[in-house]
């Protein structure tokens, strides 16, 4: 499987919080919640960003609200979210709904808004492919990989049907 | 060989090993998961397709009447609807309906957490299940994956230690001491971790006001903020759950990631200012900008207990509401609501003219009523300010029931110390 991934980067700063992903009222409607998805830190990003295009993020990215904020973003195609450190739920919640997020400290410093970013979500090694500088982000967990190669959660629970007694 | 903590301990237990060790991936059996909001697992039920039943019904508390004690709109009105369907469909046997109050604390009230096992919720506050020396953590989305194997993954967590001694000046309390806690400690400086609140203060404290600190550890970011249990926990526990629970301590040779010290009786009343719950001021200070509150609301996970209350009242006696202000009173539970009732609480508040309402987590989101208008300001005892929660532009700040109860009376926030 391949697990490169290369996209346009968007820059955020520290402790973004999920309802600014996906606003209260918004929470079973991926749809809606991208079209104010983090608008409150960038108001370009809704309506600009592309699919492919990834994420980098400060320290806490995610925190607060357990919702499946991640949605929203999947809705909008971010292929990938990597920052300094991750809210715990935030980062559950996200692998599940089928985006990596990767952590890397000092991440923030080595990407501009706009850059082109390549990272690898199974080894955790990310490049800037504007400027050339790279960087090693904590390497996920198999579990977490396994999910995301089946296309998240749910994909991941289908294709294991037979391991559990409670589904036909 | 340092010894290990409880919530090691707790989650080695669980899984079937002799012990972990932070860093390790475990998977535990559940012993209960908390939902506010079913439609979400039952839609990725459906996307699952084929299920016949949840790992065990008598495990799934459903807590309806969190969010809402009745729905504000139809599409509200209809989800209820079919998570009542869902419910005789698949047997669930705790369904806690419109009216019945806070799922956070009736999980704690209604036996349904015990020491040393584990627990999860579809809401960030599934950390509270800690105040009874649980492991207690939120896994949303995943709740539907959950629910179907009855077992959860973690990488075992480090845990750091809060350790508060002595006690609180007079118009200082609980809900300040874990304000300063939050400050002290920061918005990630748990994050990751299970924070252990421990020292001579915290285990003075009953569930309910201990349970503040429990709660307030998510916002700390941990996953889950433990407190030993002791006699307090277990009278608590007696009498309420279903099944005997297992008391796990901290080894004594224990070592924790990272430590702090409080002396309590150092602590004024403390506030959170907008957008984040971690925005913490003496309330000394915020009072001199003459902030005008439109709403103040004394409810929520962080103080709807009848101790809340009866804090409130202390200020409120002989004293009216601002003309400016809105006064709400949320009593957190059904059972709390009733204990109001028997000590006078009630028909105290409705003298006073203040909006009492049913229980439920109140105006923290807005799901339910309460809304405020463009440029209002409320101030409330519940646990969260941050912006896309209640879309506000005037501001949510977070404090005692002392300090609004003072700040009711003044119109603007206001040291509770005036008053005491």
């Amino acid at each position: 499987m391949n697990t490169i991934i290369r996209g346009k980067v968007w820059t955020f700063g520290d402790n973004v919080n999920s309802e600014s992903i996906m606003a209260t009222g918004t929470d079973f409607d991926p749809e809606k919640a991208a079209k104010t998805s983090l608008s409150h830190y960038d108001k370009e990003f809704p309506t600009k960003v592309k699919p492919g295009d990834i994420i980098v993020a400060g320290r806490n990215f995610g925190c607060s609200s357990s919702r499946p904020a991640a949605r929203a973003l999947k809705f909008l195609g971010v292929a990938a979210i990597l920052c300094e450190s991750s809210g715990a739920i935030f980062y559950r919640n996200t692998w599940n709904i089928g985006v990596p997020i990767l952590e890397c400290p000092g991440i923030t410093k080595m990407f501009s808004k706009g850059d082109e970013a390549e990272v690898d979500v199974s080894t955790g090694f990310i490049k800037n492919l504007t400027t050339g500088s790279t960087a090693q982000a904590e390497k996920p967990i198999p579990l977490l990989l396994e999910r995301w190669a089946a296309g998240g959660m749910i994909e991941w629970v289908k294709s294991r049907r037979d391991q559990y007694d409670t589904l036909k | 060989m340092a010894g290990h903590s409880a919530t090691e301990k707790i989650l080695a237990l669980r899984s079937g090993k002799k012990e972990v060790f932070p860093g390790d991936i475990v998977v535990c059996d559940v012993d209960g998961v908390f939902v506010h909001s079913p439609w979400f697992f039952l839609s990725y039920w459906k996307e699952i397709g084929g299920v016949k039943r949840c790992f065990d019904p008598d495990k799934l508390i459903l807590g309806l009447g969190h969010h809402v004690c009745l729905p504000a709109d139809n599409r509200y009105a209809n989800d209820l609807l079919e998570a009542r369907k869902a419910a005789k469909k698949y047997g669930f046997k705790h369904l806690y309906d419109m009216g019945t109050g806070n799922g956070h604390i009736i999980m704690l009230e209604k036996g349904h957490v015990r020491s040393g096992y584990v627990y999860v919720g579809a809401d960030s506050h599934s950390t509270i299940y800690g105040a009874l020396g649980a492991f207690g953590t939120p896994t949303s989305y995943e709740v539907a994956e959950i629910l179907l194997s009855g077992k959860a993954w973690f990488k075992v967590p480090p845990t750091v230690r809060v350790t508060m001694e002595a006690q609180p000046m007079k118009g200082v309390c609980a809900r300040d001491v874990a304000q300063y806690v939050l400050g002290t400690v920061g918005a990630d400086g748990a994050l990751m971790k299970s924070i252990d609140f421990s020292g001579s203060y915290i285990h003075s404290l009953s569930v309910y006001q201990r349970m503040i600190f429990s709660l307030l550890a998510v916002e700390m970011g941990a996953i889950t903020g433990f407190i030993e249990p002791d006699e307090i926990t277990r009278k608590f526990m007696d009498g309420r759950v279903r099944n005997p629970y297992e008391i796990v301590y901290n080894d004594p040779d224990c070592v924790f990631e990272k430590e702090w010290f409080v002396d309590v009786s150092k602590i004024e009343p403390m506030i959170a200012c907008p957008p984040r719950p971690a925005l913490t001021e003496r309330v000394a200070d915020i009072e001199k900008k003459d902030i005008k509150v439109h709403q103040a609301y004394i409810g929520g996970c962080t103080g709807s207990s009848v101790e809340d209350f009866e804090m409130a009242a202390e200020i409120l006696r002989g004293r009216t509401i601002h003309p400016d202000t809105r006064l709400i009173i949320v009593p957190g539970t059904q059972d709390i609501l009733k204990e109001m009732q028997r000590k006078g609480l009630i028909e105290f508040f409705t003298e006073l003219g203040a909006i009492i309402s049913p229980p439920y987590c109140g105006p923290c989101q807005l799901c339910c009523y309460g809304h405020l208008g463009e440029e209002e300001v409320m101030i409330g005892t519940h646990p969260r300010n941050q912006p896309g929660r209640a879309g506000v532009n005037g501001g949510i700040y977070l404090a005692s029931p002392y300090t609004v109860a003072a700040s009711a009376v003044c119109g603007k926030i206001t040291d509770p110390r005036r008053f005491l």
